[in-house]
Order: C-alpha cells, then structure tokens, then sequence
C-alpha cells in the first residue's frame, strides 16, 4: 500500500471524526465551546495523605464491640446496612467536619470504628477519620458485599 | 511484510482477529462515556495537567468519536492498517500522559472509561495495560493483511475497477 494513501486514509478518519463532533455538539442542547474560556476546577488528592487506617477481614468483625459507618450515599444507605451503622457519605472535596469527627467519637464510644464504602471509598473515608483522631478506626475490605457474601445481616 | 512463508502469514492473520475484535470494543467502551459526559471527560483531561487550556475542549469533542468509529472499522476489518496506526498513535499518547501525571505524583483516574470520581486510580498497572494495548495494536497494524475483514472484498472491489 502505498505511504500516500494511507495518510489519506488516516486524514480521513481524523476529519470525518472531527465533523460528527462538531455536528453533534451543534446539537447538544449546551453546547461546548471549543476553546474553554474559564479554567477547570480540577482537584488531585493531595499526595501526602495524613494517617492510613487498617484493613479488616469481614472473618475478624466482632459484632458486639463495633461502630459501623456507612460512606455511601443515602439512597444506598436506605436500600440496606449494617444495622446501627451511621450514615457519613464520603465527599472526597472536604474532610469530614470536627462536628461530624465529635458525633462519631460520642456514638462509636470508645468501640472501634468499622467503615464500609464501595471501591476505595471506604478506605478513604476511614482514612481521613482516623488522621483526625476520631478514634480507631478500620475499613472492611470488599465493602458492604464481603458482608453480605459472609451472609451477616441488614437494616432496611 | 517479512515474512514470506505464506501459511505463517495466514497464521499470524488469523490471529489478528480476536486482536481486532477486543481492541474495537476497547475503544467503542472507552469511548461512550466521553461522548455521553463531555463535561466529565474535560475535567479528566484538564487534570492531566499538560494540555494547554485552549486544546483540552477540542481533544475532548474530537478523541472519543475518533474511538468510536476505530473500534468500529476495526471490528469490521474496514481500514484495518490505517485504524491499527492511530490505536498506537493514541495508545502512545495515553501512555506519555500517564507516565507524566505518575511523575508528578497526581492522585487520579486515568479518565478512560469513567469519570474521575467513579474509576480507580491511576498507577503503573495503567501503564502496563496501556502498554500492553499498544502491542496488540501493533501486532493488528503488522500482521493484519485484510483478508479476514471487510477490506479484502474492498481490495477486490478496487482492482476489479482498476
């Protein structure tokens, strides 16, 4: 084949591509513009995380002796949970606030904390609660799904 | 190509195929998304940090429906050298933007398939798998000869013209 056609060939597929996206912008009930005015407000966590909570097994849970906290968001929360768990969705823009820090403190007391999220959510939030000293605090590997794989109950 | 044995090269051709069929879906996935949540995919591309403000807009628009109909004419063997080329084009692409955020210690998605809050974090594994795509679009873009696609008939077509 020769090196012109296929340059052409490519020149093609780049073009026709651009085309569909500025056809299909066009029709999008916003449009977006081509060249973006304002700055994203982009956000990286920063790479220094304070102090790194501890894994627990769903095997090593002590169901008598354990605050449970659900990060994630009410709509999941509802539809089932470990029962007595207190909501506190993870919001990876801000750190949990000192109220929220002082009402888990008082509720968990003195039990140790066990955070549960989907994917890293839960390591993360359990994370930023133990950096700020809520207490001990650990995260359940798997999630609520290793707890129910383990056929432990839920609150509706 | 190279090789000259003729039952290698039907070989080696054959193999393409599965090579073809995985990498279109690849980019038909990676692509859904960017075209569904142009917002989001800004964003996942504006936190790479390299790309000057002006071009993560036009990236944005353009990369996905380029995606989209690679992984299309790859699948249907349409254009097979041709789509091969910018898979590697691309996957090279990915792979400097990649290797650049790691550098500099970003903690984020790679922005492929899902928005930045929904996939995992970028590492060296994203590398390795980028890598590993590049290979197997490397090998489509040289194994490859067209006579498992739509291309063969299309060839034919031409010559019977010619």
């Amino acid at each position: 084949m020769s090196i012109k056609r296929f340059c052409i060939r490519v020149a093609i597929l780049v073009g026709f591509s651009a085309l569909v996206a500025v056809t299909v912008n066009l029709l999008r009930p916003e449009p977006i513009a081509w060249v973006a005015e304002v700055p994203y407000e982009i956000y990286s966590d920063c790479p220094e995380t304070a102090k790194e909570s501890i894994a627990l097994d769903v095997k090593d849970i002590e169901r008598e002796r354990d605050f449970y906290i659900d990060a994630r968001g009410i709509e999941e929360y509802k539809a089932g949970h470990v029962p007595g768990a207190m909501l506190l969705t993870y919001d990876s823009l801000f750190p949990t606030s000192a109220d929220k820090i002082k009402e888990v403190k008082q509720a968990a007391n003195g039990w140790r904390i066990i955070v549960y999220g989907p994917g890293k959510i839960g390591k993360l939030l359990a994370d930023d609660l133990f950096s700020q000293e809520a207490g001990t605090v650990y995260y359940l590997e798997g999630g609520l799904d290793a707890w129910k794989k383990a056929g432990l109950p839920l609150e509706n | 190509m190279w090789i000259k044995n003729e039952k290698i090269k039907a070989v080696l051709a054959a193999l393409a195929i599965p090579a073809r069929v995985y990498m279109g879906i690849v980019f038909i996935a990676a692509s859904l998304f960017k075209i569904y949540e142009p917002y989001q995919f800004a964003l996942s591309v504006a936190t790479y940090q390299i790309l000057p403000l002006e071009l993560i807009n036009v990236q944005t628009l353009v990369l996905p429906w380029l995606e989209l109909f690679v992984g299309i004419l790859l699948i249907l063997g349409v254009w097979t050298k041709e789509n091969a080329f910018l898979i590697c084009g691309m996957m090279v692409m990915f792979i400097v933007a990649l290797s650049i955020a790691l550098s500099h210690d970003l903690q984020m998605s790679c922005g492929c398939f899902a928005s930045q809050e929904a996939a995992d974090e970028i590492g060296m594994h994203t590398v390795f798998r980028d890598l590993g795509w590049l290979a197997i679009g490397a090998y489509i873009f040289f194994f490859d000869d067209g006579r498992f696609g739509l291309d063969r008939f299309l060839n034919r077509k031409r010559r019977a013209n010619a």
